[in-house]
């Protein structure tokens, strides 16, 4: 799988984990999915819901915000076709924890905040088989000038 | 029939469909017809008891199912329901 971002989306992602921090942030990625591109369109950032003296290590999109999340695409002509969210002080990849919690199909963007700047953001997909994660490449769109 | 939305992951097990037509009276019938219909989506909406998966989320026009009478909740032909998956992640434990 590939996947497709615009620089102004995936700066918004990061900016997201900056004001998030130290707490992880997330929200859900809008677009569509063809031929083995992810193409990402739009997102919406979503508060996180776990539990307050967790959130530096965890994230919770709850159903509310999903249901929220599920009608925005709807009403833009989209999909909601993966998730983001922040590692704080932490590598850009999956816990045990995501993989334990992570869904099949979404693509999920990973970033990780070091002393609350961006540092590099990661691509992942869950194996059907839920056995691991594999890398999606990351094409960073530039807009047209 | 009440229409039953599929989130995109679940999308696989109902022959691409984005809704389903399904037929009962309420909540928990429409699912069990939807598991009929499409049997293959049945292991990710239920565990091995038959209880709906803790990540699965139903809403009922936008309404949480469990603010209203949950699985008993009466349905209409009008009606739409969503399925809704709830997502979490995180950070390495501390022993791995």
């Amino acid at each position: 799988m590939k996947l497709r971002i615009s620089a102004e989306l995936f700066r918004r992602i990061a900016q997201h984990g900056e004001t998030s921090y130290p707490h992880e942030g997330a929200g859900v990625l809008f677009g569509s999915v063809h031929n083995k591109w992810i193409e990402v369109e739009d997102l919406m950032t979503l508060p996180n819901t776990f539990d307050e003296r967790q959130r530096h290590r965890r994230y919770m999109i709850d159903a509310q915000g999903m249901m929220e999340a599920e009608l925005a695409a709807e009403g833009l002509d989209l999909e909601v076709v993966g998730i983001f969210h922040s590692h704080p002080d932490h590598p850009a990849q999956p816990s045990k924890y995501d993989l334990e919690h992570s869904i099949p199909w979404y693509a999920y963007i990973i970033t990780s905040i070091d002393a609350g700047e961006a540092h590099n953001s990661r691509a992942w997909h869950l194996q059907e088989d839920r056995e691991a994660f594999m890398e999606i490449e990351l094409f960073i769109a530039q807009s047209e000038v | 029939m009440t229409t039953i939305r599929i989130p995109t992951p679940l999308r696989a097990y109902t022959g691409g469909m984005k809704e389903v037509a399904v037929e009962g009276k309420n909540v928990g019938s429409a699912l069990e017809d939807l598991a009929q219909l499409h049997p293959s989506v049945k292991p990710h909406l239920f565990d091995d008891l038959g209880a709906l998966r803790s990540y699965v989320n139903l809403f009922l026009n936008d309404e949480d199912i469990r603010n209203l009478q949950s699985h008993e909740t009466p349905i209409t032909e009008t009606d739409r329901l969503m399925i809704v998956p709830s997502i979490a992640g995180g950070l390495k434990n501390t022993k791995e």
